[in-house]
Protein backbone atom coordinates (compact mmCIF):
# COMPACT_ATOMS: atom_id res chain seq x y z
CA UNK A 1 0.00 0.00 0.00
CA UNK A 2 1.37 3.35 -1.04
CA UNK A 3 2.29 5.53 2.40
CA UNK A 4 1.46 9.34 2.03
CA UNK A 5 3.63 11.49 4.53
CA UNK A 6 1.24 14.50 5.16
CA UNK A 7 4.21 16.20 7.16
CA UNK A 8 6.83 15.78 4.07
CA UNK A 9 4.18 17.20 2.24
CA UNK A 10 3.63 20.27 4.51
CA UNK A 11 7.24 20.87 5.26
CA UNK A 12 7.82 21.47 1.10
CA UNK A 13 4.42 22.90 0.48
CA UNK A 14 5.26 25.62 3.46
CA UNK A 15 8.27 26.37 1.65
CA UNK A 16 6.40 27.52 -1.31
CA UNK A 17 4.17 29.72 0.11
CA UNK A 18 7.13 30.92 2.08
CA UNK A 19 9.11 31.78 -0.75
CA UNK A 20 5.87 32.98 -2.67
CA UNK A 21 5.28 35.31 0.09
CA UNK A 22 8.21 37.01 1.09
CA UNK A 23 8.98 38.01 -3.27
CA UNK A 24 5.18 39.00 -4.19
CA UNK A 25 4.97 37.78 -7.96
CA UNK A 26 7.40 34.97 -7.59
CA UNK A 27 5.81 31.70 -9.19
CA UNK A 28 6.54 28.79 -6.89
CA UNK A 29 4.75 25.25 -6.56
CA UNK A 30 2.47 23.29 -4.37
CA UNK A 31 2.41 19.46 -4.65
CA UNK A 32 -0.72 17.40 -4.23
CA UNK A 33 -2.62 16.58 -1.10
CA UNK A 34 -5.99 14.21 -1.99
CA UNK A 35 -5.05 15.11 -5.85
CA UNK A 36 -5.86 18.68 -4.74
CA UNK A 37 -3.18 21.59 -4.55
CA UNK A 38 -5.72 23.70 -2.89
CA UNK A 39 -6.50 21.50 -0.04
CA UNK A 40 -2.93 20.74 0.02
CA UNK A 41 -2.57 24.46 0.95
CA UNK A 42 -5.32 23.72 3.48
CA UNK A 43 -3.39 21.34 5.35
CA UNK A 44 -0.41 23.60 5.45
CA UNK A 45 -2.13 26.65 6.88
CA UNK A 46 -5.03 24.98 9.03
CA UNK A 47 -4.53 23.35 12.69
CA UNK A 48 -6.47 24.02 15.95
CA UNK A 49 -5.97 27.25 16.77
CA UNK A 50 -7.01 28.99 13.26
CA UNK A 51 -10.46 29.66 11.98
CA UNK A 52 -11.39 29.19 8.39
CA UNK A 53 -13.67 30.14 6.11
CA UNK A 54 -14.84 27.86 2.83
CA UNK A 55 -17.64 27.88 0.68
CA UNK A 56 -17.27 25.62 -2.47
CA UNK A 57 -16.74 22.26 -4.18
CA UNK A 58 -13.45 20.72 -2.72
CA UNK A 59 -14.53 17.96 -0.13
CA UNK A 60 -12.23 19.32 3.53
CA UNK A 61 -13.53 16.78 5.30
CA UNK A 62 -10.42 15.22 5.40
CA UNK A 63 -8.16 17.54 5.87
CA UNK A 64 -10.63 19.30 8.56
CA UNK A 65 -10.04 15.79 10.27
CA UNK A 66 -6.41 15.69 10.22
CA UNK A 67 -6.18 19.57 11.12
CA UNK A 68 -8.75 20.50 13.40
CA UNK A 69 -9.57 24.08 12.77
CA UNK A 70 -13.05 25.97 13.20
CA UNK A 71 -15.09 26.74 11.05
CA UNK A 72 -16.35 30.33 11.32
CA UNK A 73 -17.97 33.22 9.62
CA UNK A 74 -16.48 35.45 6.48
CA UNK A 75 -16.06 38.41 8.88
CA UNK A 76 -14.18 36.18 11.44
CA UNK A 77 -12.13 34.03 9.74
CA UNK A 78 -8.09 33.49 9.67
CA UNK A 79 -8.43 31.72 6.21
CA UNK A 80 -10.62 32.34 3.51
CA UNK A 81 -10.88 29.72 0.96
CA UNK A 82 -12.36 30.38 -2.82
CA UNK A 83 -12.90 28.71 -5.71
CA UNK A 84 -13.43 31.89 -7.54
CA UNK A 85 -11.76 35.04 -7.01
CA UNK A 86 -14.58 36.80 -5.36
CA UNK A 87 -14.29 40.60 -4.37
CA UNK A 88 -16.41 40.22 -1.84
CA UNK A 89 -14.09 38.26 0.35
CA UNK A 90 -12.04 41.01 0.19
CA UNK A 91 -14.42 43.60 2.00
CA UNK A 92 -15.58 40.68 4.56
CA UNK A 93 -12.16 40.05 5.22
CA UNK A 94 -10.28 41.15 8.72
CA UNK A 95 -7.56 43.12 8.39
CA UNK A 96 -6.20 43.17 12.03
CA UNK A 97 -6.00 46.90 14.42
CA UNK A 98 -2.73 49.03 14.73
CA UNK A 99 -2.25 46.99 18.01
CA UNK A 100 -2.28 43.31 16.73
CA UNK A 101 -2.01 43.86 12.52
CA UNK A 102 -1.20 39.97 12.64
CA UNK A 103 -4.81 39.08 13.69
CA UNK A 104 -5.86 39.71 9.93
CA UNK A 105 -6.98 37.15 7.28
CA UNK A 106 -5.59 35.68 4.54
CA UNK A 107 -7.30 34.94 1.29
CA UNK A 108 -6.60 31.78 -1.07
CA UNK A 109 -7.91 31.57 -4.61
CA UNK A 110 -8.50 28.85 -7.06
CA UNK A 111 -8.38 30.21 -10.52
CA UNK A 112 -7.42 28.30 -13.93
CA UNK A 113 -4.56 30.29 -14.73
CA UNK A 114 -2.22 33.78 -14.14
CA UNK A 115 -3.23 35.20 -17.39
CA UNK A 116 -5.42 37.96 -16.61
CA UNK A 117 -4.48 41.20 -16.99
CA UNK A 118 -0.67 42.84 -16.36
CA UNK A 119 0.32 44.65 -13.63
CA UNK A 120 3.20 46.22 -12.28
CA UNK A 121 4.27 45.17 -8.49
CA UNK A 122 6.43 47.10 -6.02
CA UNK A 123 7.19 47.03 -2.55
CA UNK A 124 9.65 44.65 -0.08
CA UNK A 125 10.06 41.04 -1.55
CA UNK A 126 10.69 43.03 -4.82
CA UNK A 127 13.86 43.97 -6.64
CA UNK A 128 12.71 47.63 -7.81
CA UNK A 129 9.76 46.91 -10.02
CA UNK A 130 8.34 43.12 -11.16
CA UNK A 131 5.94 43.36 -14.04
CA UNK A 132 3.28 39.72 -14.06
CA UNK A 133 -0.01 38.83 -15.05
CA UNK A 134 -2.22 38.51 -12.69
CA UNK A 135 -5.52 35.83 -12.57
CA UNK A 136 -7.60 39.01 -11.24
CA UNK A 137 -9.68 42.07 -12.82
CA UNK A 138 -9.08 45.91 -11.81
CA UNK A 139 -11.47 45.99 -9.69
CA UNK A 140 -10.40 43.23 -7.31
CA UNK A 141 -7.24 45.15 -6.98
CA UNK A 142 -8.84 48.22 -6.53
CA UNK A 143 -10.29 46.85 -3.90
CA UNK A 144 -7.46 45.00 -2.31
CA UNK A 145 -5.46 48.25 -2.46
CA UNK A 146 -8.04 50.02 -0.50
CA UNK A 147 -7.99 46.70 2.43
CA UNK A 148 -4.46 47.14 2.54
CA UNK A 149 -4.27 51.11 2.11
CA UNK A 150 -3.74 51.51 6.14
CA UNK A 151 -0.46 49.51 6.45
CA UNK A 152 0.11 48.08 8.93
CA UNK A 153 -3.48 46.70 8.62
CA UNK A 154 -4.12 44.56 5.78
CA UNK A 155 -4.48 41.35 4.04
CA UNK A 156 -2.88 38.54 1.81
CA UNK A 157 -3.87 36.98 -0.98
CA UNK A 158 -2.83 33.72 -2.39
CA UNK A 159 -3.29 32.43 -6.09
CA UNK A 160 -3.19 28.95 -6.94
CA UNK A 161 -3.48 27.66 -10.63
CA UNK A 162 -5.02 24.27 -11.83
CA UNK A 163 -1.37 23.20 -12.25
CA UNK A 164 -0.36 23.63 -8.29
CA UNK A 165 1.32 26.93 -9.07
CA UNK A 166 0.83 29.60 -6.84
CA UNK A 167 1.64 33.47 -6.17
CA UNK A 168 1.01 35.86 -3.37
CA UNK A 169 0.46 39.18 -3.01
CA UNK A 170 1.79 40.92 0.94
CA UNK A 171 -0.27 43.22 2.18
CA UNK A 172 2.54 45.25 1.47
CA UNK A 173 2.71 45.12 -2.10
CA UNK A 174 1.64 48.22 -4.20
CA UNK A 175 -0.11 46.98 -7.49
CA UNK A 176 -0.76 48.73 -10.55
CA UNK A 177 -2.35 48.10 -13.74
CA UNK A 178 -0.56 48.00 -17.00
CA UNK A 179 -3.27 47.38 -19.14
CA UNK A 180 -5.92 49.82 -17.15
CA UNK A 181 -5.94 52.85 -15.54
CA UNK A 182 -6.27 52.93 -12.26
CA UNK B 1 12.59 10.86 16.38
CA UNK B 2 10.20 13.04 14.39
CA UNK B 3 11.60 15.02 11.73
CA UNK B 4 12.31 18.68 13.04
CA UNK B 5 11.88 17.71 16.54
CA UNK B 6 8.66 20.24 17.13
CA UNK B 7 5.42 18.18 16.90
CA UNK B 8 3.35 19.66 13.73
CA UNK B 9 0.93 21.65 15.83
CA UNK B 10 3.86 23.77 17.25
CA UNK B 11 5.25 24.25 13.47
CA UNK B 12 2.27 25.06 11.92
CA UNK B 13 1.80 27.91 14.81
CA UNK B 14 5.49 28.92 14.03
CA UNK B 15 4.51 29.02 10.45
CA UNK B 16 1.53 31.03 10.71
CA UNK B 17 4.11 33.25 13.03
CA UNK B 18 6.46 33.35 10.29
CA UNK B 19 4.46 34.02 7.76
CA UNK B 20 2.64 37.17 9.08
CA UNK B 21 5.68 37.86 10.00
CA UNK B 22 7.50 38.41 6.47
CA UNK B 23 3.74 40.23 5.46
CA UNK B 24 4.52 43.12 7.99
CA UNK B 25 8.14 43.59 8.08
CA UNK B 26 9.85 44.46 11.30
CA UNK B 27 6.76 43.95 13.25
CA UNK B 28 7.16 41.26 15.92
CA UNK B 29 4.68 38.65 16.10
CA UNK B 30 4.40 36.37 19.23
CA UNK B 31 4.18 32.61 19.56
CA UNK B 32 3.76 30.00 22.06
CA UNK B 33 7.90 29.16 22.22
CA UNK B 34 8.34 25.63 23.54
CA UNK B 35 10.31 23.97 25.45
CA UNK B 36 13.88 22.23 23.82
CA UNK B 37 16.26 20.10 25.00
CA UNK B 38 18.59 23.52 25.46
CA UNK B 39 17.48 26.55 27.92
CA UNK B 40 16.00 29.15 26.37
CA UNK B 41 18.44 32.47 25.88
CA UNK B 42 19.99 29.90 24.46
CA UNK B 43 18.92 30.79 20.72
CA UNK B 44 16.25 28.23 21.04
CA UNK B 45 13.99 31.12 19.45
CA UNK B 46 16.37 30.58 16.07
CA UNK B 47 16.26 27.09 16.61
CA UNK B 48 12.51 26.78 16.43
CA UNK B 49 12.08 29.34 13.43
CA UNK B 50 15.22 26.67 11.62
CA UNK B 51 12.83 23.27 12.94
CA UNK B 52 9.84 24.68 11.84
CA UNK B 53 11.02 25.96 8.08
CA UNK B 54 13.64 23.34 7.85
CA UNK B 55 12.55 20.55 4.98
CA UNK B 56 14.70 17.51 3.22
CA UNK B 57 16.27 19.84 0.81
CA UNK B 58 17.96 22.02 2.99
CA UNK B 59 21.48 22.54 3.03
CA UNK B 60 22.37 23.81 6.55
CA UNK B 61 24.76 26.18 8.14
CA UNK B 62 25.03 27.63 12.13
CA UNK B 63 27.22 30.11 13.08
CA UNK B 64 28.04 31.79 16.30
CA UNK B 65 29.67 35.21 16.51
CA UNK B 66 30.95 34.38 12.83
CA UNK B 67 32.44 31.01 13.80
CA UNK B 68 31.35 27.69 12.46
CA UNK B 69 33.25 26.13 15.40
CA UNK B 70 32.08 27.73 18.28
CA UNK B 71 30.56 25.56 21.08
CA UNK B 72 27.51 26.85 20.59
CA UNK B 73 27.03 26.64 16.59
CA UNK B 74 28.49 23.08 17.23
CA UNK B 75 25.90 22.16 19.54
CA UNK B 76 22.61 23.44 17.85
CA UNK B 77 24.20 22.23 14.04
CA UNK B 78 24.41 18.95 15.63
CA UNK B 79 21.13 19.37 17.68
CA UNK B 80 19.11 20.44 14.50
CA UNK B 81 20.91 16.91 12.07
CA UNK B 82 20.29 14.43 14.67
CA UNK B 83 16.46 15.46 14.47
CA UNK B 84 16.55 15.91 10.59
CA UNK B 85 19.30 14.59 9.02
CA UNK B 86 19.98 17.28 6.75
CA UNK B 87 23.31 18.20 5.18
CA UNK B 88 25.44 20.85 6.50
CA UNK B 89 28.02 22.95 5.12
CA UNK B 90 30.59 25.54 6.55
CA UNK B 91 30.57 27.25 3.21
CA UNK B 92 27.90 30.48 3.29
CA UNK B 93 27.01 29.56 -0.92
CA UNK B 94 25.86 26.66 -0.36
CA UNK B 95 23.57 26.76 2.81
CA UNK B 96 19.92 27.23 2.12
CA UNK B 97 19.12 28.52 5.62
CA UNK B 98 21.95 29.99 7.96
CA UNK B 99 21.24 30.26 11.70
CA UNK B 100 23.03 32.62 13.25
CA UNK B 101 23.59 34.78 16.30
CA UNK B 102 25.54 38.12 16.38
CA UNK B 103 26.65 37.92 12.51
CA UNK B 104 25.64 38.49 9.63
CA UNK B 105 28.30 36.18 7.01
CA UNK B 106 30.73 38.11 5.27
CA UNK B 107 29.65 36.98 1.74
CA UNK B 108 26.56 38.53 -0.09
CA UNK B 109 23.58 36.45 0.85
CA UNK B 110 21.63 35.65 -2.48
CA UNK B 111 17.91 34.49 -3.10
CA UNK B 112 16.07 31.68 -1.89
CA UNK B 113 18.38 31.72 1.46
CA UNK B 114 16.93 32.32 4.68
CA UNK B 115 19.33 33.51 7.42
CA UNK B 116 17.90 33.31 11.03
CA UNK B 117 18.91 35.68 13.57
CA UNK B 118 18.60 34.54 17.63
CA UNK B 119 17.58 37.27 19.09
CA UNK B 120 17.93 37.73 23.05
CA UNK B 121 15.87 41.34 23.29
CA UNK B 122 13.61 41.70 20.28
CA UNK B 123 12.36 44.49 21.86
CA UNK B 124 13.64 48.12 20.82
CA UNK B 125 12.28 50.28 23.36
CA UNK B 126 13.03 48.14 26.45
CA UNK B 127 15.85 50.56 26.97
CA UNK B 128 13.02 53.64 26.88
CA UNK B 129 9.98 52.21 27.69
CA UNK B 130 9.69 49.14 30.34
CA UNK B 131 6.00 48.88 30.04
CA UNK B 132 5.46 45.89 27.33
CA UNK B 133 1.96 46.80 26.85
CA UNK B 134 2.88 50.16 26.51
CA UNK B 135 5.77 49.09 23.85
CA UNK B 136 2.73 48.29 22.02
CA UNK B 137 0.30 50.68 21.70
CA UNK B 138 4.13 53.05 20.80
CA UNK B 139 4.34 50.73 17.97
CA UNK B 140 1.31 50.54 16.93
CA UNK B 141 1.19 54.53 16.81
CA UNK B 142 4.46 54.23 15.08
CA UNK B 143 5.62 56.38 18.09
CA UNK B 144 9.00 56.22 18.54
CA UNK B 145 9.82 59.81 20.11
CA UNK B 146 11.57 58.28 22.75
CA UNK B 147 13.76 56.32 20.60
CA UNK B 148 14.91 60.22 19.17
CA UNK B 149 15.31 61.35 22.77
CA UNK B 150 17.37 59.33 23.42
CA UNK B 151 19.31 59.48 20.33
CA UNK B 152 19.06 63.35 20.43
CA UNK B 153 21.08 63.11 24.12
CA UNK B 154 23.69 60.63 23.15
CA UNK B 155 24.32 63.02 20.36
CA UNK B 156 24.72 66.29 22.53
CA UNK B 157 26.52 64.50 25.16
CA UNK B 158 28.77 62.48 23.02
CA UNK B 159 29.11 63.75 19.44
CA UNK B 160 27.43 60.31 18.09
CA UNK B 161 25.20 57.47 19.72
CA UNK B 162 26.55 55.19 22.36
CA UNK B 163 24.32 51.88 21.12
CA UNK B 164 27.50 49.78 19.64
CA UNK B 165 25.36 46.77 18.92
CA UNK B 166 21.99 45.71 18.92
CA UNK B 167 21.51 49.00 16.38
CA UNK B 168 17.59 50.42 15.98
CA UNK B 169 16.59 50.18 12.39
CA UNK B 170 13.41 51.36 10.59
CA UNK B 171 11.41 48.58 8.76
CA UNK B 172 9.98 49.50 5.56
CA UNK B 173 9.45 53.26 6.87
CA UNK B 174 6.89 52.02 9.15
CA UNK B 175 8.43 49.51 12.55
CA UNK B 176 11.69 50.33 14.92
CA UNK B 177 13.02 46.95 14.91
CA UNK B 178 16.12 45.50 16.96
CA UNK B 179 18.05 43.82 14.62
CA UNK B 180 19.39 41.19 17.32
CA UNK B 181 23.33 41.73 18.85
CA UNK B 182 24.64 42.01 15.13
CA UNK B 183 27.50 45.03 15.12
CA UNK B 184 26.78 47.80 13.32
CA UNK B 185 29.13 46.96 10.47
CA UNK B 186 26.52 44.43 9.64
CA UNK B 187 23.66 46.68 10.03
CA UNK B 188 23.95 48.23 6.17
CA UNK B 189 23.18 44.50 5.04
CA UNK B 190 19.73 44.08 6.06
CA UNK B 191 19.04 47.38 3.44
CA UNK B 192 17.77 45.50 0.51
CA UNK B 193 18.99 41.83 1.62
CA UNK B 194 17.91 39.26 -1.11
CA UNK B 195 17.62 36.68 1.31
CA UNK B 196 14.67 36.22 3.92
CA UNK B 197 15.74 37.11 7.40
CA UNK B 198 14.43 35.78 9.90
CA UNK B 199 14.57 36.82 13.79
CA UNK B 200 12.78 34.82 16.65
CA UNK B 201 13.05 35.25 20.38
CA UNK B 202 12.30 31.98 22.61
CA UNK B 203 12.48 33.37 26.15
CA UNK B 204 10.56 36.61 24.71
CA UNK B 205 8.05 34.68 22.59
CA UNK B 206 8.33 36.72 19.50
CA UNK B 207 9.07 36.42 15.81
CA UNK B 208 9.93 39.10 12.89
CA UNK B 209 11.17 39.26 9.35
CA UNK B 210 12.58 40.98 6.63
CA UNK B 211 12.02 40.30 3.46
CA UNK B 212 14.43 40.32 0.73
CA UNK B 213 14.53 43.90 -0.96
CA UNK B 214 13.46 45.95 2.14
CA UNK B 215 14.38 49.08 2.93
CA UNK B 216 15.95 48.97 6.20
CA UNK B 217 17.82 52.08 7.54
CA UNK B 218 19.35 52.45 11.49
CA UNK B 219 17.86 55.61 13.21
CA UNK B 220 19.85 58.39 12.78
CA UNK B 221 19.55 62.31 12.50
CA UNK B 222 19.82 63.32 8.53
CA UNK B 223 22.99 65.29 9.83
CA UNK B 224 24.86 62.68 11.42
CA UNK B 225 26.37 59.91 9.31
CA UNK B 226 26.10 56.46 10.68
CA UNK B 227 29.39 55.10 11.65
CA UNK B 228 30.17 51.50 11.57
CA UNK B 229 32.81 49.58 13.27
CA UNK B 230 36.23 50.55 11.61
CA UNK B 231 39.10 48.26 10.45
CA UNK B 232 41.05 50.79 8.25
CA UNK B 233 44.23 49.69 7.41
CA UNK B 234 44.44 45.79 9.27
CA UNK B 235 44.80 42.79 7.59
CA UNK B 236 43.65 39.14 9.04
CA UNK B 237 46.80 37.90 10.79
CA UNK B 238 45.78 34.74 8.99
CA UNK B 239 44.65 35.34 5.84
CA UNK B 240 45.61 38.72 5.09
CA UNK B 241 41.57 39.99 4.37
CA UNK B 242 41.01 43.77 4.39
CA UNK B 243 37.72 45.57 4.96
CA UNK B 244 35.87 43.15 6.68
CA UNK B 245 34.81 42.66 10.24
CA UNK B 246 37.50 41.94 12.41
CA UNK B 247 38.69 40.05 16.13
CA UNK B 248 41.03 42.08 17.80
CA UNK B 249 43.70 40.14 19.88
CA UNK B 250 45.84 41.19 22.52
CA UNK B 251 48.52 38.39 22.55
CA UNK B 252 51.11 37.63 25.09
CA UNK B 253 53.79 39.61 24.23
CA UNK B 254 51.91 42.96 23.93
CA UNK B 255 51.29 42.86 20.11
CA UNK B 256 47.77 43.11 18.39
CA UNK B 257 46.75 41.26 16.50
CA UNK B 258 43.48 41.49 13.94
CA UNK B 259 41.37 38.06 12.40
CA UNK B 260 38.35 37.38 10.13
CA UNK B 261 35.46 37.52 12.41
CA UNK B 262 33.87 35.07 9.88
CA UNK B 263 36.59 32.01 10.18
CA UNK B 264 33.90 30.44 7.09
CA UNK B 265 35.03 33.59 4.88
CA UNK B 266 38.68 33.31 6.60
CA UNK B 267 39.38 29.38 5.32
CA UNK B 268 37.79 30.11 1.61
CA UNK B 269 40.14 33.42 1.70
CA UNK B 270 42.95 31.59 3.03
CA UNK B 271 42.13 28.37 0.07
CA UNK B 272 41.79 31.09 -2.39
CA UNK B 273 38.29 30.53 -3.10
CA UNK B 274 37.83 34.15 -2.92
Amino acid sequence: METLDIEKLNRQNFKSLSDALSMPGKITHIQELFSSHFLAVANVLLYSEVSFYYSGDEDMTLVEAITHPKATTLKEADYIFSDTIDVVLIGEAKKGDYLSPDFSATLIFKCEDFNADRYRLSGPGIDGTKEISLPCKAEFIERLMEKNRDYPLGIEVFFINRCGEVLALSRTTKVEGLSWDM
Amino acid sequence: MRYGFLDEDAKKEIRRATLKAIAIPGYQVSFASRELPIARGWGTGGLQVTLSIINEDDCLKVIDQGCDGSVNAVNIRNFIVSVTDNATTLDTQEATIIQSRHRIPEEPLKEGQTLVLQVPYPEVLTNVEADSFKQKVMHANSDYAKLWVLLYEDTAQFGDSRIGHRYPVMVHDRYAMDPSPIPKYDTRKLHNNKALILLGAGREKKIYAIPPYTKVEPLKFEDRAFKVESFENKKCARCGASGVFMDEVHTDDGTVKYYCNDTAYCDKKLEGKL
